[in-house]
């Protein structure tokens, strides 16, 4: 045997890829032993041992056929060339597969060490076939530790387990005589083979009727299962078993459905569904928090206060112009540690530090009278925290006034950027940093209050670094651990006494200048860190929550009514005029084509599934009439919508389906309030959009373009447009279609101006390609966004459907599931309006191939609501505190509010309920 | 040390009943929860159904069976008193042994002589109203106005069409009482303002629901009287928490042309959850409705007829004027708009002033006045206390 040979394989054998028991159990020996590599290479290439668990001759042979001619060693050719050509070792290891889902993850070239950690410890699926997750998970409340690929290949597969949901080796055994009669080999014939030939994968499965409802999958000629496990489930396509169910005669096909009625209203589902979906959001939460990997920010507490005091100094300032105010009652190591802080990075300008002793008891307090310049006020008797603030507050000579707890440490150019902030704004009187704690959690990124008093920390707990924290923003207040006050709009005294000894002083103030028509503003370059000690004493627990509790109470009755203006939502629900006639329509669709030419004609595609929707109160109305108009707008006050969000269609200087509008205009009287939505997209024979089948194409001429802007202008002079900040809303449906976005928004910009507006507030819509592209609305010259749920989020259903429509081959969602996703979302560093969606379903567009969300239910829309006002809360001001509703009455995609027969009034109660629960908490 | 932190507290009474006393006193544990005071529950009687999951979601494991020492809060009425001092010795309880409050309801200007003197047997006497308080006094009681909480708990809230509710009408709802002594919550005059408000307009939209106790008099008979009117729908069967929650949530605007109400709890409730009240602007419910928040309907002051309510003799109550009444409600089903700004001003004021907080504060106050005064009788050992604090 050539010497080469024998390191060759010596070296290759070595790899951790064979394992060292297998080859133990195969030739006696390790492989350290020269003599077993040699019993090795007597055998037959072919009928060498496989020595891994991920390793299957036969199969690599078959699946690279020139290494049987060449007599190659399948197991060292995988080991030496093949993994980096991503050949699959295993049916069940699809190297291809996962470099495609995780580019970087095996490295460049791949690495078998990372292959086997991957592999071991179930990082992601191996193969679309093997599902770690759901084999884990089958197992109930003792899986195996790890290696779930390893166990079902020993042990799981033997025992009747499965790959995955749907591959059911054992089925596949007795329905097909031509597969191999062990569970194993059929697997693999189902992989290698049968998948490919539309053979049923399981009860569950059935390829060929897969490819008969999903033809474009049949067309491209992608094996069935493989298709649904890699796309087709996330795009919730269905599971095709054979489960027609049969239908009562009066609902066979080409006879008439019997309308659906009322839908049943039940004490114990209505509260099941509430408690559901609240359930799904607080893990949401949880998820969140729970995959935050914090990162300490670099400062920490001296390791001996003593010294560190000694290295303190700070310059004299005759005339500061910032004064830090730090009031402290004993803590002498944090105390220590925030002069420490102040004076390893010294504001650019003059400053003074001013520490508030509130007759500490510990003499090493003392010892700060040791400190270069710092001046040192110390209070006869102990004041409590409030009046020792006040009292030094009165002393303090700069023109900015830093409120510092004696337990938080500033990062340098912290107090630089407050002051910035300051000097920038001329109107806000009160700036506050990001607070960190020490161990990198964001701890407050701003506040805000609700009207019964109470107030939130917003990001409590949070990645600092996530978007929405990474922004300035007004807020209703800063907590007073750090707070820079202009000392002009403050006056003489800074905290009211009602609120000592402390609690919801920090939150009287800001709203005292709030009322006074100043701003409050958080700045997110300064960071603090801040120890927030806890008290581990109950009793002394409970007196601060009680002290809490009674601030809270004197806060809600000072500034009731200023916390309820300021909390304000602003509902506003997306509107399809098209229901009423048109030229084109008649043309395009038959003479008299609405929506509802649609809406009425649907089916039901699957048992359960809630279709038509017809409409109960208004009718099946014509938009172009006056009465209709304002039937729809006092409905939506009744609910506390504020206004529409109308669509706008505009194809070469020409509207479409303007005559809504130009009722609503032409009659003062109708208390409908709106904003335009352009809806720049072609129209299609298939609704979405698209460039097939174009009935009219959106064109962007300039003519287009200043006709758009000019209807426009005009539209958003009636008192009853919609505005944010005085600037009437324009939104914009896709955003990536325009050519020159920043050419359309200045061109927007300068017709309002023009017009003598104050400008325009630009908002474009996340639908469709603008979800999830990184993109800011600034990038295109536009202000906003606003979420379009269910677009870009949504979660396919998992269970099956019982199919009652022939050649149905639509989609299904999941709606809680989605609307989990749409809560999870990170927050963002620019305006993002949130938005809630009812119901989804364009079964009357689509009738084959339509898309439905099962489990909407009007109790799980009000969870959602009151979720997204929280978002509300947390990152909106003022009367930029939108929340979307998508729709009011698409009823062709069953999102509407409008009542209908099955649910009646039943999404507009639950929107009310939504918003009137969070009026007081 | 705060002298109430090793002092137990007890809610005594009837926790579990679906009446106004119940409600009083699970509005009392609600508060207590919001102002961080651990209290025990004691059910006096133990003759109360437990169908309903809301209260014994509240009570949960506060409950106890053997009265303990401390500061014991009886929610009892002046003619129980001799009763409920029974079963408490019965059970165990020293009532000397500890500093007894008790929170009676009455209803008209003058409390009764008879009960004052049952109510001396307490150390302590707390008003729901200040009507209430007035009342008190004028049968030589002073009391202490500590009110009761009306604020909903979070939750679901069930639709109208569960109720068979009109959703497109302006729905108008009482609580219609068919007691003996109907005529205090004076039912005849909602139908009445029904009525003109109907004639005054015939086809507009408009709904009443008068929710009546199952099993009272004469209930459905009358029910079914009444119910052939397409725009009258009576409800009859009982209605947990829950429902009763969401019944109020899913009017418009609640009726109440009383002639005296010892606090008005139902149009509290309908404030708190944001929906319009209209009520006589007299006696209890003037503590938490205004001309601003609410609809108040004018009145005049006439002597209570014999037997018209017990201890009648030499009272006055309100007649209120059904047409003022009915003018009231012209604008708003006008302009509903105008009746829901009115009403979640509404909301939040009564929530500010009788929300569990604004009440829970008013109790600790008295319990830290009570325990920092010492009475001897609670620097007894007290039991082992029940409950950590209620969560932050």
């Amino acid at each position: 045997m050539p010497h080469d040979d024998l390191q060759r394989a010596h070296r290759l054998l070595c790899s951790p890829f064979v394992e060292e028991d297998a080859f133990r159990a195969a030739f006696h020996g390790g492989r350290g032993d020269i003599s077993t590599i040699l019993r090795y290479l007597r055998l037959r290439p072919l009928a060498r041992p496989s020595l891994s668990v991920y390793f299957d001759r036969e199969f690599y042979l078959a699946t690279n056929p020139h290494l049987f001619e060449q007599q190659q060693d399948p197991l060292l050719h995988f080991i030496e060339t093949g993994i980096d050509a991503l050949r699959a070792p295993h049916p069940l290891v699809d190297l291809r597969f996962i470099v495609n889902e995780d580019p970087g993850c095996l490295g460049d070239p791949p690495d078998i060490a990372a292959l086997l950690d991957l592999l071991e410890n179930d990082r992601m699926r191996p193969s679309p076939y093997f599902d770690p997750a759901w084999y884990a998970g089958e197992f109930g409340e003792a899986p195996p530790s790890r290696g779930m690929l390893r166990h079902f290949l020993t042990a799981g597969l033997a025992a009747g387990r499965l790959p995955n949901r749907w591959l059911d080796p054992g089925f596949y055994v007795e329905a097909y005589k031509d597969v191999p009669r062990d569970r194993y080999g059929a697997l693999r014939h189902f992989i290698v083979v049968g998948d490919s030939e539309g053979r049923a994968a399981g009860p569950y499965f059935d390829g060929r009727l897969y490819r008969r409802r999903y033809v474009d999958v049949a067309d491209a000629g992608i094996p069935p299962l493989w298709h649904y496990l890699t796309n087709g489930r996330r795009e919730g396509r269905q599971v095709p078993a054979e489960r027609m169910v049969a239908l009562p005669a009066a609902a066979q096909p080409g006879q008439a459905l019997p309308v659906a009625g009322a839908m049943p209203v039940a004490v114990e589902t209505a509260e099941y569904d509430f408690a559901a979906m609240q359930r799904l959001l607080d893990d949401a939460q949880q998820a969140r928090k729970d995959a935050v990997k914090p990162r300490p920010p670099a400062v920490a507490l001296p390791a001996d206060a003593h010294t560190a005091l000694a290295g303190i100094e700070f310059p004299a300032a005759d005339a500061p112009l910032i004064s830090v105010l730090v009031p402290a009652y004993n803590e002498f190591a944090h105390t220590v540690a925030c002069l420490q802080s102040i004076a390893a990075a010294p504001p650019a300008r003059a400053f003074e530090v001013v520490l508030a002793d509130d007759a500490s008891y510990d003499p090493d307090m003392e010892r700060f009278a040791a400190v270069p310049n710092l001046r040192r006020l110390r209070q006869p008797r102990n004041l409590g925290f409030v009046r020792n603030c006040n009292a030094a507050f009165a002393q303090c000579r700069g023109e900015y006034v830093l409120l510092l707890n004696n337990d938080a440490q500033v990062l340098p150019g912290a107090i630089d950027r407050l002051a910035a902030a300051l000097d920038e704004n001329a109107d806000v009187a009160a700036v506050g940093p990001k607070l960190l704690y020490p161990g990198g959690r964001l701890q407050e990124a701003g506040c805000y209050i609700r009207p019964c008093g109470e107030s939130t920390m917003v990001g409590l707990f949070a990645d600092p670094e996530e978007g929405g924290f990474c922004r300035d923003r007004d807020v209703t207040y800063c907590s007073g651990a750090a707070l820079m006050l202009r000392r002009a709009d403050v006056g003489a005294t800074l905290f009211d006494e009602t609120f000592q000894p402390a609690y919801c002083e920090d939150a009287d103030l800001c709203l005292r200048l709030i009322a006074a028509g100043r701003r409050v503003r958080y700045v997110h370059a300064s960071q603090v860190v801040h120890h927030l000690s806890v008290s581990t004493n109950r009793q002394s627990q409970t007196r601060k929550l009680r002290s809490i509790a009674r601030n809270q109470q004197k806060l809600a009755l000072r500034w009731g009514d200023l916390l309820t203006r300021l909390d304000a939502v602003r509902p506003i629900a997306f509107y399809l005029p098209q229901f009423h006639p048109t030229p084109e329509n008649d043309l395009w669709w038959g003479s008299g084509f609405t929506e509802w030419t649609n809406v009425v004609k649907a089916r039901p595609s699957y048992i359960g599934h809630y279709q038509p929707h017809l409409p109960a109160d208004l009718g099946f109305y014509d938009l172009r009439t006056a009465d209709a108009l304002t039937r729809q707008a006092r409905l939506a006050r009744r609910y506390g919508i504020e206004g529409f969000a109308v669509y706008y269609y505009n194809f070469g200087s020409r509207r479409v389906l303007g005559a809504t509008l130009d009722t609503v205009r032409a009659d003062p009287s109708i208390p409908f309030n709106w904003c335009l939505c352009w809806a720049n997209e072609n129209w299609t024979k298939n609704w979405d959009g698209g460039e097939r089948e174009v009935l009219v194409e959106q064109s962007y001429d300039a003519e287009t373009i200043d006709s758009i802007i000019a209807d426009a202008v005009a539209q958003a002079a009636d008192p009853r447009y919609l505005r944010v900040g005085g600037r009437p809303i324009f939104l914009v449906y896709r955003p990536l279609q325009l050519p020159d976005p920043h050419g359309f928004a200045a061109a927007c910009r300068a017709g309002f101006a023009r017009a003598g507006f104050p400008g325009v507030h630009l908002v474009y819509v996340e639908s469709m390609e603008a979800v999830d592209r990184k993109l800011q609305p600034g990038d295109f010259g536009f202000d906003a966004c606003v979420e379009f749920p269910p677009h870009g989020r949504a979660v396919p259903a998992e269970t099956p459907a019982d199919i009652i429509k022939p050649g149905w081959g639509g989609y299904r969602y999941d709606y809680p599931q989605t609307v989990r996703a749409f809560c999870r979302r990170d927050s963002v560093p620019y305006t993002r309006y949130p938005a809630v969606f009812p119901s989804w379903d364009n079964t009357p567009r689509q009738p084959d191939h339509g898309t439905s969300f099962d489990g909407a239910t009007p109790e799980a829309f009000r969870v959602y609501v009151e979720e997204k006002i929280e978002e509300v809360r947390q990152f909106l001001v003022g009367d930029a505190r939108l929340l979307f509703v998508n729709a009011w009455n698409e009823w062709a995609e069953g999102a509407h509010l409008e009542p209908d027969t099955g649910f009646g009034h039943r999404w507009l109660e639950a929107l009310r309920d939504g918003i009137e629960a969070k009026r007081w908490a | 040390m705060n002298p109430l932190d090793n002092v137990p507290v007890t809610l005594i009474g009837h926790p579990f009943a679906p009446i106004g006393m119940g409600e009083q006193l699970r509005s009392h544990i609600a508060a207590c929860a919001a102002a961080y005071v651990p209290c025990s529950v004691l059910d006096i009687f133990r003759y109360a159904q437990r169908g309903d999951a809301a209260h014994a979601a509240l009570i949960g494991d506060r409950e106890i069976r053997v009265p303990p020492g401390g500061i014991r809060i009886f929610h009892v009425n002046g003619d129980e008193v001799d009763r409920v001092r029974e079963a408490f010795a019965a059970r165990g309880g020293d009532f000397d042994a500890g500093y007894n409050i008790i929170v009676p309801a009455w209803e008209l200007p003058l409390y009764p002589k008879q009960w004052a003197a049952r109510l001396a047997k307490f150390d302590e006497v707390w008003a729901l109203s200040a009507f209430l308080q007035e009342s008190l006094a004028t049968a030589g009681v002073m009391s202490h106005l500590v009110g009761q909480s009306v604020e909903p708990p979070p939750g679901p809230l069930l639709p109208r069409r569960y109720f068979g509710i009109r959703e497109s009408a302006f729905v108008l709802l009482h609580f219609f009482d068919l007691t003996s002594y109907a005529a205090r919550k004076n039912p005849l005059a909602v139908l009445d303002l029904f009525r003109r408000l109907r004639e005054a307009a015939p086809f507009r939209d408009l709904h009443l629901v008068l929710k009546v106790k199952d099993g009272e008099r004469d209930a459905a008979d009358w029910a079914a009287e009444i119910g052939s009117d397409p725009q009258v729908q009576v409800i009859a069967t009982p209605l947990d928490s829950l429902r009763v929650r969401s019944l109020i949530a899913a009017s418009d605007c609640f009726v109440s042309l009383h002639r005296a109400e010892g606090f008005g709890r139902g149009l509290g409730e309908a404030m708190a959850l944001g929906r319009l009240a209209l009520g006589t602007a007299w006696s209890g419910n003037l503590d938490f409705m205004t001309e601003d928040n609410a609809l108040l309907v004018r009145q005049t002051q006439v002597r209570v007829p014999p037997d018209a309510y017990p201890h009648w003799q030499g009272q006055t109550w309100a007649e209120p004027d059904i047409g003022h009444a009915s003018a009231l409600l012209g604008p708003v089903l006008a302009d509903p708009a105008r009746g829901r700004d009115r009403a979640l001003r509404g909301q939040t004021e009564v929530l500010r002033s009788h929300g569990h907080r604004a009440v829970g504060l008013r109790i600790l106050d008295r319990l830290e006045a009570i325990a920092a005064a010492g009475a001897k009788r609670l620097a007894r050992p007290a039991p082992r206390r029940r409950r950590a604090p209620a969560p932050a």
